[in-house]
C-alpha cells in the first residue's frame, strides 16, 4: 500500500515540477521575445539611447534561466540561442539601423519561441 | 519535458495494447504491462548514454513515471477484476476434460507443436496424459494430468516422516556466518561453535555448510590452496 502512495505521490510531484518548469520557461521566453521587441521598436526609430540596457536585461535574464533550459532543452537548441543573443548584442552595440541587427533579433525571438514550442504539450508536439 | 512525459504514458498505453492485441504467443513469464515496462525502461534508459546531447531529465522523468504507472496499474488490477481481465486478459483452457480445445488453440494462434512444446517443458510427452492445460495470462502453460498418470505422494501412500519439513538451509557461505539463516534452523552461535569445535574446524575453514531444523548438517570444507 505504501508503494501504491508513493507512487501516487511521485506522479503528482512529477506533473506540478514539469508544470512549473514550463511556466518559468513561457515567462522568460516571453520576457525575452519583449525585450527583444522593444530593441526592434528602438532600431527602427533610431532611438540607441535604450538598446544597451535592454540587451543586458535579455543577457541577466538569460544567466538567471539558461541553466533551467539547458536541462530541459538539451545543450544544442540553447546553444542556438546563446550564440544568436551574442550576435544581436555584437549588432546592436554598432547603435546602426542596419537589416543585419534586425535579422538577427528576429532570428533571436524564433530561436526562443521554437524552444518554448518544442515543450508545450499539444497534440502536434505529441505526434 | 511535458511532451517526453506524455509521449512515455501515451506509448505505454499503445504498446501494452499492441501486446494484449498480439496475444499470449508474445508474452513470457511477464504480464503484458510488465513486459511493455520492462522494454520502454530499458529503451528509454540508453537513449541518454547513446545520446550524451539529449537531456538526461527526460528519460529520469519517463523511467519515473513508467515505473509508478505500473505500480498503480498493478494495484488497480488488483482490486478490479475487469480492469484485470482488460490489462492482462484471462487464463485461457485448451484441454478440457481431456479434450483438445481446437477454437482456443486457434484463437491463441498455437499450433499442436506449440501445445506440444510446451507440455513437453513440463514434463508430459503424451497428450493423453493431460485432464487440463491452461494457458496462464504470462503465456506459461499449467497442467493438470489425469488421475492415473499423477505422481503418487506420500499423502496418497499414507506415509508420514519424523522430523520436520522445513528444507535446509546455508548457514556458512564461503566463511560467512548467516546469523538469520542460523536463527531460522532454530540453533545459535553456541551450537555452531560447538559443532565445529567437534568437527575440529574453524568458521573460516568452511566453503559451505547447510542445516535443517532437526540439527542435521552437512559440511563442505575449502579446497587446499
Amino acid at each position: 500500500m505504501k508503494r501504491i502512495y508513493i507512487s501516487a505521490a511521485l506522479l503528482i510531484l512529477t506533473a506540478i515540477g514539469c508544470h512549473m518548469a514550463l511556466d518559468r520557461m513561457e515567462s522568460a521566453v516571453l520576457d525575452m521575445t519583449e525585450y527583444a521587441q522593444a530593441i526592434t521598436e528602438q532600431i527602427n526609430h533610431e532611438r540607441f539611447d535604450q538598446t544597451e540596457s535592454e540587451i543586458q536585461k535579455i543577457e541577466r535574464l538569460w544567466q538567471r534561466e539558461k541553466n533551467l533550459f539547458r536541462i530541459i532543452n538539451g545543450a544544442r537548441q540553447c546553444d542556438e540561442l546563446e550564440t544568436s543573443l551574442n550576435r544581436v548584442r555584437i549588432f546592436v552595440l554598432q547603435k546602426e539601423k542596419s537589416p543585419e541587427a534586425l535579422s538577427e533579433l528576429s532570428d533571436f525571438i524564433l530561436s526562443a519561441q521554437r524552444i518554448l514550442r518544442s515543450q508545450r504539450p499539444g497534440l502536434i508536439n505529441l505526434l | 519535458m511535458f511532451i517526453s512525459l506524455w509521449r512515455t504514458f501515451f506509448l505505454y498505453v499503445f504498446v501494452s495494447v499492441a501486446l494484449r492485441f498480439m496475444g499470449k504467443r508474445q508474452i513470457g513469464e511477464l504480464q503484458p504491462s510488465e513486459l511493455v515496462t520492462t522494454i520502454m525502461i530499458s529503451n528509454i534508459a540508453a537513449v541518454p548514454i547513446e545520446n550524451t546531447e539529449s537531456p538526461l531529465i527526460n528519460a529520469l522523468l519517463a523511467v519515473i513515471l513508467l515505473a509508478c504507472m505500473e505500480v498503480l496499474f498493478s494495484a488497480l488490477a488488483l482490486k478490479s477484476r475487469s480492469f484485470r481481465g482488460f490489462a492482462m486478459g484471462h487464463a485461457r483452457c485448451v484441454i478440457r476434460d481431456g479434450m483438445l480445445d481446437e477454437k482456443e488453440l486457434r484463437s491463441l494462434r498455437w499450433s499442436l507443436d506449440d501445445l506440444m512444446e510446451l507440455l513437453r517443458t513440463n514434463g508430459i510427452f503424451d497428450i493423453d496424459e493431460v485432464l487440463f492445460a491452461i494457458v496462464e495470462t504470462n503465456g506459461s502453460l499449467s497442467t493438470y494430468p489425469k488421475h492415473r498418470f499423477r505422481p503418487v505422494d506420500n499423502g496418497a501412500l499414507n506415509i508420514s516422516l519424523d522430523g520436520c519439513e522445513a528444507p535446509p538451509m546455508l548457514i556458512i557461505s564461503d566463511g560467512n556466518v548467516d546469523f538469520a539463516a542460523l536463527n531460522y534452523c532454530r540453533r545459535d552461535k553456541k551450537w555452531l561453535d560447538k559443532v565445529l569445535a567437534s568437527e575440529g574446524l574453524k568458521v573460516s575453514d568452511i566453503f559451505a555448510m547447510s542445516c535443517d531444523r532437526d540439527g542435521k548438517y552437512k559440511i563442505f570444507k575449502k579446497e587446499k590452496r
